[in-house]
């Protein structure tokens, strides 16, 4: 994963993002309308809580007992003709789909929107096997045209603006084009339907399997899932060993949280479950239905009690649009494939000496507004205090943030050290808060200060602090109680 | 890795193999007492408005007139559609310029259906919770006939319309090859949140649930 190693550190990446306008204001955009509309579809539903407890249930059901539950759902889905395949980490995953683009000839794969293989980085894997990847869907081909990475979940490409949208076009074909969406969907649509029928190979995700039917299921709006899984003779679909569901009751539930924590749509335009290749007398369908279930990290988390629930995961985005820092700085600080909250618990999972991703955990104001969007109730917000703490302990960080912090723990935990310290610390605090009068490069270039004051506005100090004015407090509530 | 590493490697994870999970094979439940005509309206008339909502459309029509309002809808436009026995008698001659996919090879097939301009399915199902057609593959239903054409046209009669998804998941009891839910044209806001009707697949889809005039 060597892409994914990070140079410079999450708070320069978003210092780079607040600096850009356009980013600042399609992400908060895409955020509010997402949360919005998830929002709406809530309250429509009346019953929403009850279908979270529901799927909140299933799926840690179903990773309580992985094992056993992927065992049926192999057995059944191999029945009706499904070729399972197991893969360890990124490596081998990408390796098992090469070896059967090479087996197929296959000199073209179109590509279904999948997280999972822009984690295991499978296009570079089939470049460098020349198979070309297409990405197919409309936010990912743009993406791909761009050579860059998705900054967001589900809406891969909105920190880009129209006009380079139509410049990456006219460059792609020659052509020249309008700014209009219209114009710029029709476009993707008449090149990429070629592209369709040429490809010997279709390479999707797996939004979630179910068990009891041996099904893969795919959620899409765009309908270039529905060709991918249709039209090549082959179609792969990678599923991360943790997408799983037990019964169709279970999935029913999936359908009905799945669309609205993540658009607030009702339902996808089109949602495709399929069992096996097509059967023999079939006119239309792949011949062969390949599906690689893909470990690369996910037992680590599995075996860490403190983790495991995430696995329960349903990748919809909700956490993204509900996050302050994320809707502030977007997907690209994070520097990493899977994006805000659920992102900052999943990557340092996934890499753990990866220095970089853990200080991800700080990209947090723990307000625990992810938890409360989060359809399978996962305690992101639990999960970070957690990272933190395992960082600290670790050693990592700032180490002049971490002194500071050490003392501040000790002199909290003296009455008499942290009374007079306090006065201290707000004396001092007046000349180094916003207002105050220290200029701000200078406080950048004082020791020890520097390392709070970095991405902080420091507040100005209160004249009296809280525990000064809690006797007067008491007092008036006494005679408050008294007067009555 | 082989299966059985792959599984202990979970088994180790979780802290021991878990027991084999008895699981019954799927079975389409007991089939509900008979729904009369008016509850199946009423569904009707939900699962039309939610398609609306979704930039879909639909129409009841009845038995009488089905053959002349597919004529309005499609006239010498070219079409593709499903074997006749899932379709009702009286439309087929209005289809008979139609490639129809019981007679024709595979390669003919997809060519036909991405040069029409409509594909003409029937639906195991329409759904009143969300509007959604349901469709399954099978030898005579195949799936590009609701796939490439820009136009999809849905003949169902109204018997075949349900209140939920959860009866629509019976239909996935016999596994077949392709349970597909479709709810409303193709679609994308991926440009700068702009929604957009008609990327991949479809850009028009228009329900036709069919009233039988003696209830």
């Amino acid at each position: 994963m060597s892409a994914h190693s990070l140079k410079d550190d999450f708070l320069d990446r978003a210092q780079h993002a607040l600096g850009q306008d356009f980013l600042r204001r399609a992400v908060r955009k895409t955020t509010d309308r997402l949360r919005d509309g998830r929002a709406q579809a809530v309250k429509e539903a009346g019953q929403f809580d009850a279908w979270r407890t529901a799927l909140s249930d299933a799926r840690r059901r179903a990773i309580g007992r992985l094992d056993a539950v992927l065992r049926v759902f192999v057995e059944r889905a191999s029945a009706h003709g499904v070729q399972v395949h197991f893969a360890a980490d990124a490596a081998e995953a990408c390796a098992i789909v090469v070896e059967l683009a090479r087996a197929k000839g296959a000199r073209l794969a179109a590509k279904g929107k999948s997280m999972l293989s822009e984690e295991i980085e499978l296009n570079q894997a089939l470049e460098a096997a020349c198979v070309e990847a297409l990405e197919t869907d409309l936010g990912e081909w743009i993406i791909q045209l761009a050579g860059e990475r998705p900054s967001h979940i589900i809406l891969p490409v909105v920190h880009k603006p129209r006009a380079e949208i139509r410049e990456l076009f006219e460059q792609h074909g020659g052509v020249s084009l309008s700014d209009e969406t219209k114009v710029l969907a029709g476009y993707a649509r008449d090149r990429l339907r070629a592209e369709f029928l040429r490809a010997e190979l279709g390479i999707t995700g797996c939004n979630m399997a179910i068990a009891e039917t041996g099904a893969v299921a795919l959620f899409s709006n765009e309908g270039n899932g529905r060709m991918v899984s249709t039209l090549p003779k082959t179609h792969i679909a990678l599923m991360g060993l943790e997408r799983i569901v037990e019964t169709r009751a279970d999935f029913a539930d999936l359908m009905r949280l799945l669309p609205r924590s993540a658009t607030g749509q009702r339902i996808t335009t089109y949602v495709n479950v399929l069992h096996g290749p097509k059967r023999s007398a079939e006119l239309d369908g792949p011949e062969e239905l390949h599906v690689v279930i893909v470990d690369a990290g996910r037992t680590q988390q599995l075996a860490d009690r403190d983790y495991r629930e995430a696995l329960a995961c349903i990748r919809c985005g909700a956490c993204l649009n509900a996050c302050p820092v994320y809707s502030t700085v977007g997907g690209h600080a994070y520097g990493t494939v899977y994006p805000g909250p659920i992102g900052a618990v999943i990557e340092p999972l996934y890499a753990r000496d990866d220095e970089r991703r853990a200080e991800l955990a700080n990209a947090s104001t723990l307000c625990g507004a992810c938890h409360e969007a989060c359809p399978v109730r996962i305690p992101l917000h639990d999960m970070l205090v957690s990272l933190r703490q395992a960082n600290a302990r670790q050693g990592r960080g700032d180490r002049t943030e971490l002194t500071l912090q050490r003392v501040a723990a000790r002199a909290m935990a003296v009455p008499f050290v942290y009374a007079h310290g306090a006065a201290v610390a707000r004396w001092f605090g007046r000349f180094v808060s916003s207002n105050g009068a220290w200029p701000r490069f200078v406080l950048h270039h004082t020791p020890v200060l520097h390392a709070m004051a970095r991405q902080r506005v420091l507040p100005e100090p209160p004249a009296r602090a809280f525990r000064d004015q809690w006797a007067d407090l008491v007092r008036d509530e006494r005679r408050g109680a008294d007067g009555r | 890795m082989d299966a059985e590493s792959f599984y202990a490697r979970i088994a180790t994870a979780l802290g021991g193999p878990s027991p084999a999970l008895h699981l019954p094979p799927p079975r389409a439940r007991a089939l509900p007492a008979t729904v009369s005509v008016p509850q199946r309206r009423v569904w009707a008339a939900a699962a039309a408005e939610r398609l609306r909502s979704v930039g879909g459309s639909a129409e009841v029509v009845l038995r009488s007139n089905l053959a002349q309002r597919v004529q309005e809808l499609i006239g010498e436009s070219s079409v593709v559609r499903v074997a006749e026995h899932l379709l009702p008698s009286e439309i087929l001659p209005v289809l008979a310029h139609a490639t129809v996919c019981s007679i024709v090879e595979p390669v003919a097939w997809r060519e036909a259906c991405a040069a029409a301009t409509w594909g003409v399915t029937d639906a195991n199902a329409w759904i009143a919770e969300t509007g959604s057609v349901l469709l399954c593959a099978q030898r005579d239903r195949p799936r590009a006939t609701s796939l490439l054409p820009r136009h999809h046209l849905v003949v169902v009669p109204m018997d075949r319309v349900i209140a939920s998804l959860d009866e629509a998941l019976d239909a996935m009891a016999d596994t077949p090859s392709q349970w597909l839910l479709v709810t409303g044209p193709s679609r994308t806001s991926d440009i700068e949140n702009d929604l957009t009707i008609g990327v991949h697949g479809p850009a028009v889809l228009h329900v036709l649930v069919v009233d039988e005039e003696t209830a």
